[in-house]
Parts: C-alpha cells; sequence; structure tokens
C-alpha cells in the first residue's frame, strides 16, 4: 500500500556535507506517513514575494519514521539546488508534499527475483534507499550496484556503500565503481566512462532475469537505456528515472 | 525545459487523483503501445508538464501546476488502468 501524497510542512533537522558539491539534508515531518524506498518528494520553495520554486528530490530513507533524508546536489546556477546545498538552514521549514512515485520503488521481495542498480552521480538517491532497506528487512534477494561517479570524492552515501563491501555475508550488495575522472589506488580499472563493454561486464545477464533500475541525469540514463536493450535486457523490466540535465 | 520522465508526474497527478498515478497502465492512442505513466517522456518547464509517448512521441497528457489549481489534459490515452 502506498500512502496517500500531500502536503506538509517540513522542519530542517540536521544537514552534513555529503560531497564537495552536495549535502544531506535530513527534515522533521511530524505527519509523515512513511515512506517506500526510492519514492520522491517535491519540495516548493516560496520568496517573500510570493513567488514559488518546487524540484523533485528522492528519498534516501524509508520506513516509519516522521522524517527523511534528502542528498542535493549543486547545480551551478540553478535555482533551487544552491538554495538548499549553501543556504539551508537547521530549524528553516520548507513545503514538501510526497511521498510520491510507485514505480520507481523497491520492496522486499519474497520471490528474491535479483536487482540491478546502476547509478550515475546523484542518481544514486533512491538506490541507496534501496539498498538501505534491504539491508534493514535482512532479504536474502540478490542486489548488485553499479555507481558511476566522476571521482572518489564524489561518492555519496559512502559509508553506507563500505559497509555493503565490508559484508562478507551472503546478504550484502555487491557494489562497482565507474569512476570517470579519477579512480582511487588499486582500483580495478584506470578512469574512464562507462561503455557498453564495460556495462555488459558489471551487470547481471538478462539470463538471470534481474529487475534492473536505472537512476542519474537524463543523458546517462539514456545512454544506459540504450546500451542495456542492446545486451538484451527487456524494456519491461528496467525501470528508470531521469533527474535532468542537459 | 528539462527533458525528463513520468515519474515527476507523481506530485501534479496526486492533487487529482488518489493512489500513484504513475503506476497507471495506459494505451497510446497514436500507436497502440501500453506503459505506465511513469515510462513516458515527460518535458518539464517550471510547472507545466508534456508528457509523450515513449515509442512514437505523440503528446499522452498535458499538466500545469498554477498555484492551487492543476490542469490535467488527457487527450492522448485510452484505457487508462490504476492499480488498486
Ligand atoms: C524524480 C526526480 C528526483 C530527483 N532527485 C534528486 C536528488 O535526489 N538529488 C538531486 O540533487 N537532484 C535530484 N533531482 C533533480 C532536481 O529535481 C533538480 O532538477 C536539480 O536540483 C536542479 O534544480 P535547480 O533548480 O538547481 O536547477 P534549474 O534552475 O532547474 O536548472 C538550471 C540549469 O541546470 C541544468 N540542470 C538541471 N538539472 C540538472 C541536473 N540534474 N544535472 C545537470 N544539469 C542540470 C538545467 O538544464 C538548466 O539549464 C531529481 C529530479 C527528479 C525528476
Ligand atoms: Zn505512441
Amino acid at each position: 500500500m502506498i500512502a496517500h501524497a500531500a502536503w506538509h510542512v517540513a522542519t530542517v533537522s540536521a544537514t552534513h556535507p555529503e560531497t564537495p558539491s552536495a549535502r544531506r539534508i535530513v527534515l522533521d515531518i511530524p505527519d509523515w506517513p512513511g515512506n517506500l524506498a526510492g519514492q520522491h518528494v517535491d519540495v516548493r520553495l516560496t520568496a517573500e514575494d510570493g513567488y514559488q520554486a518546487s524540484r523533485s528530490y528522492s528519498i534516501a530513507s524509508s520506513g516509519d519514521a516522521p522524517s527523511i533524508e534528502l542528498a542535493v546536489d549543486r547545480v551551478a546556477s540553478g535555482e533551487v539546488s544552491p538554495y538548499l546545498v549553501d543556504d539551508l538552514m537547521v530549524g528553516d521549514q520548507l513545503e514538501v508534499r510526497g511521498p510520491l512515485g510507485g514505480w520507481f520503488v523497491w520492496r522486499p521481495d519474497p520471490a528474491h527475483r535479483p536487482v540491478q542498480l546502476i547509478a550515475g552521480g546523484s542518481g544514486v538517491v533512491p538506490i541507496a534507499a534501496i539498498v538501505r532497506a534491504h539491508r534493514a528487512a535482512l532479504d536474502v534477494t540478490p542486489l548488485r550496484l553499479l555507481y558511476a561517479v566522476r571521482t572518489p570524492d564524489d561518492v555519496f552515501f559512502r559509508s553506507e556503500l563500505d559497509r555493503e563491501a565490508a559484508d562478507p555475508g551472503p546478504t550484502a550488495v555487491h557494489v562497482d565503481y565507474v569512476f570517470s575522472r579519477r579512480a582511487p589506488d588499486g582500483a580495478p580499472r584506470p578512469a574512464g566512462r562507462l561503455t557498453r563493454e564495460l556495462l555488459g561486464e558489471l551487470v547481471l545477464p538478462p539470463q538471470q532475469n534481474p529487475l534492473v533500475f536505472v537512476c542519474g541525469s537524463t543523458p546517462f540514463v539514456e545512454r544506459v537505456l540504450g546500451w542495456l536493450k542492446e545486451l538484451g535486457h527487456e524494456v519491461d523490466d528496467v525501470r528508470a528515472e531521469r533527474f535532468g540535465g542537459a | 525545459m528539462q527533458k525528463l520522465d513520468g515519474n515527476v508526474l507523481a506530485g501534479p497527478l496526486s492533487e487529482v487523483m488518489t493512489g500513484d498515478a504513475t503506476s497507471a497502465h495506459a494505451r497510446c492512442v497514436h500507436c497502440g503501445d501500453v506503459a505506465v505513466i511513469a515510462q513516458a517522456v515527460v518535458y518539464a518547464d517550471g510547472s507545466r508538464f508534456v508528457a509523450r509517448c515513449r515509442r512514437c512521441d505523440s503528446v499522452l497528457l498535458t499538466i500545469v501546476e498554477a498555484g492551487d489549481d492543476v490542469r490535467l489534459t488527457m487527450t492522448g490515452v485510452t484505457a487508462f488502468t490504476m492499480p488498486v
């Protein structure tokens, strides 16, 4: 069951730097009905003169708690994201509509259908919610994550992802990074852009019938969707979420 | 104008329908493709959204949020089926 979406008043209870360009924001929402992993909210800002702007942000958390976690990347000269990353302060209030979306979501799965997660940059936010929900539920569904990101400093949810990598147990998510600009020492491959060949190597093959989630900038998602099709994945086995950007 | 997909319509559509309309299936009246609304190609300009068929690019629906009003025009879809 998906909770009914409505506007809520949210109060910023904490902020943390996530990367040099991104920030994690915790919002307290007393009447929040809870949300599923992968859902998002619409955040609405109102200026003193009444001008309003709203943008969608994925929720990095899930469950029944009356609070949600967002992670916002600064888009240079953007209208909303620089404000959220640089100016918003603990105690500030925002209007938030949600929980939203019912298709780009994952629930603990009694059938244990394998899941391939593919994230580009900040597109990892709803994917991180899925990784965390999988761990919280002690679900044994095989999950694999391919995370394409510029440099090691740009990785979101580092501690959550390191915890998966460090866990030898059968339920840990297998994480592969593709660093486009700079790879850390000892990385399995040098820095370079994601290619179709690499994608084919690092994602579960169609023969395993995975459900695939792809999220990131629109050009990233569209490139990956094209390659997945060429690799033999059925379009309706792939769930995509485009964040925008040229 | 941003190129997105039907997931972004979840908020605006929640103002006119209960339940998650982005999980609804609909058929494109132009080419017959059946997809969930989340799979549509969406062009967003502020609070104006145009959803197009992923297969033939015809307009499926438009939705405009202006203040407290939401205007939905569904000219390009049929057999709109909400999960219950
Ligand atoms: C369903 C959904 C979930 C999202 N979740 C997140 C999230 O969890 N974290 C997050 O940081 N963002 C997320 N986004 C993107 C977010 O909604 C905004 O688009 C983003 O913050 C930019 O807003 P802005 O007002 O700063 O820029 P705008 O003023 O809207 O845009 C300014 C310029 O930047 C370009 N631009 C816009 N968005 C991007 C982008 N993503 N990448 C590169 N260039 C861009 C535009 O083409 C435009 O030219 C999500 C988007 C959607 C649709
Ligand atoms: Zn069509």
